[in-house]
């Protein structure tokens, strides 16, 4: 056999396994799970409540795809970059005590755990089993004497707009993307999950340098949306 | 040597020449292309009417009221856009191959928005021949004669010939149709400046005012049956002229509170908005957004407790408590 001809399938045998192997690691997106009223109503349960540390608020810009795509799309969204590092999300950090009130007042046992939750903290957990924590979270049933967690987990905060290479393909708009769920600390199950992700565009033009107003307001309303969605499921 | 050198740069000029156009064409079309068309609050210092300078108000009076669907923008907000090969063979036809691919870009936004308007306008199908039968001078006539009775200076419509040196408030309303067809809301933008030089603007806002939420099976009947579209109509452009008449003569610009994210029903859905409150009473709150728009909303959602008229014979007398 010619030896260029050897090569090359080697070659193709090799990249051929190293997508496989990629592709194999990718793991499927956890799916809602229904909040399971029985662990409310159980005057047993001890339910802790813990919500990630916030994170600073950015602007996404996907889609940009090479890397001067990514600095012509950085350029064209700078003023935009530089009001939204202007803005806080101490509006949204009330989710906690939203929920530890909204609890209370259905007769819960809830302990509020001030700890910042941070999934980097726990073991990573796997199990056969569907709708289970990725994280290992049994070492906070004895330390906080609970028997469920409740955690509000936010990934992204800030302002997101689609690229196609240098080209947006829509306007910017407000951005959160999180995730809350109530995890059974005896066998790590979900017993609750709700993924998170809201996009609201600007009333009118969004164009507004410096303040951005338009896109401020709609930042707000992701927020004021965000903890409505998440306390309103209890 | 040195000819060989002239003769390079003759080409290399012109080249060059294309390559910055091109560049700033592409800047120009990505970046620019979304440049801010929204009416912001402004106000010149001083302005106050009185019987020396009295406001006279100005609308379109030969056309029918502006109705249009509301729209929900979020279907605008789009995905991540797929990745486009450029030709590069040179700089020139890579960065003119953008400026094509923008060009497209902001063509489908367009055409997505007009889309959504033209679709949004659907719902106000049924109402068409009522509308047009509605004239925009006709209802600017009744409440500029309302707002006249209560206001120590005269208000009237303005009048183009009259050497009277007044204020010219140009309001330019839009009524705005929920999909749910339970509620209206009046988006008016006004412009304030004096008759001698109605081009220098002293103010400049946008009112909106949202009546409450109708409780009915029929929303077609509610509105046309007793003109309550009309009156509606009315009623909403009385509220959002008498704000800003309060907003200037009141000064609330200058009154800082602090901002916080309130919460009104549109559509049948709940809103939120960041502002300052600025006043609240039984039927109504008003409050100045991020843009320094005054928006004025029921505070309670249904019209059986708190409607647009504000009359005594309202369902809420005696049960409404101040907030």
């Amino acid at each position: 056999m010619d030896s260029t001809v050897l090569k090359n399938a080697v070659k193709l045998v090799f990249v051929t396994s190293c997508i496989t192997l990629l592709a194999a690691c990718v793991t499927a997106p956890q799916l809602p799970v229904a909040l399971n009223n029985q662990v409310l109503e159980n005057q047993q349960n001890r339910v802790g409540v813990m919500m990630s540390k916030l994170p600073e608020l950015d602007v996404s810009l996907p889609g940009a795809a090479c890397l001067l795509c990514v600095a012509v799309a950085e350029a064209a969204n700078s003023s935009l970059s530089r009001h939204v590092d202007s803005l806080n999300a101490q509006e949204f950090s009330v989710v906690q005590s939203d929920l530890v009130k909204r609890l209370e007042a259905k007769g819960v046992n809830v302990v509020p755990i001030y700890q910042v939750f941070d999934a980097t903290n726990f073991r990573r957990y796997s199990s056969d089993l569907p709708n289970t924590a990725k994280q290992d979270f049994s070492a906070l049933k004895d330390e906080y004497n609970i028997s469920h967690l409740l955690i509000v987990d936010v990934q992204f905060l800030g302002m997101w707009r689609g690229y196609a290479n240098y080209i947006p393909t829509s306007d910017p708009v407000a951005y959160l993307k999180a995730s809350s769920y109530l995890v059974n600390l005896d066998n790590n199950s979900y017993e609750w999950f709700l993924p998170l992700e809201l996009k609201k565009s600007a009333e009118g033009d969004w164009d507004e340098p410096p303040n951005f107003p338009g896109l401020t307001n709609a930042y707000y309303q992701v927020l004021a949306e965000g903890r409505e969605e998440i306390v309103a499921e209890f | 040597m040195l000819r060989n050198s002239s003769t390079r740069l003759v080409g290399t000029v012109p080249r060059a020449r294309h390559f910055v156009v091109i560049g700033f064409l592409v800047l120009g079309v990505t970046g620019c292309a979304n440049s801010s068309r929204t009416v912001l609050h402004q106000e010149a210092a001083g302005i106050r009417f009185s019987q020396d300078r009295p406001l006279t108000i100005q609308v379109d009076t030969d056309r029918t009221v502006d109705f249009i669907g509301q729209v929900d923008k979020d279907k605008l907000s789009g995905g991540v856009g797929t990745g486009v090969l450029y030709p590069g063979n040179t700089a020139a036809i890579f960065l003119a191959s953008v400026a094509v691919h923008a060009m497209a870009a902001g063509a489908t936004k367009s055409a997505k928005e007009q889309q959504l308007q033209t679709e949004a306008n659907s719902v106000l199908d049924d109402y068409g021949a009522y509308i047009s039968g509605i004239e925009e001078g006709e209802i600017a006539g009744q409440v500029i004669e309302k707002l006249a009775k209560n206001e120590a200076y005269s208000i009237s419509a303005y009048n183009a010939g009259s050497d009277q040196i007044t204020w010219v408030a140009r309001v330019q309303p839009t009524y705005i149709m929920t999909q749910d067809q339970r509620q209206i809301m009046l988006q008016a933008t006004i412009r304030l400046s004096k008759s001698e030089d109605v081009d220098q603007i002293a103010y400049q806002n946008v009112i909106e005012v949202l009546s409450p939420s109708i409780q009915t099976t029929d929303p077609r009947q509610y509105w046309l049956q007793k003109d309550e579209l009309r009156n509606s109509a009315e009623s909403l452009l009385y509220l959002s002229l008498k704000w800003f008449i309060t907003d200037i003569m009141t000064g609330q610009t200058d009154t800082v509170t602090e901002q916080e994210t309130f919460q009104y029903t549109l559509g049948g859905e709940n809103i939120y908005e960041r502002g300052s409150i600025l006043a609240q009473d039984c039927d109504y709150t008003a409050a100045r957004n991020l843009r320094g728009w005054i928006k004025v909303f029921p505070v309670f959602s249904v019209v059986e407790c708190g409607g647009v008229t504000s009359d005594s014979d309202s369902p809420c007398e005696g049960k409404c408590e101040a907030p």
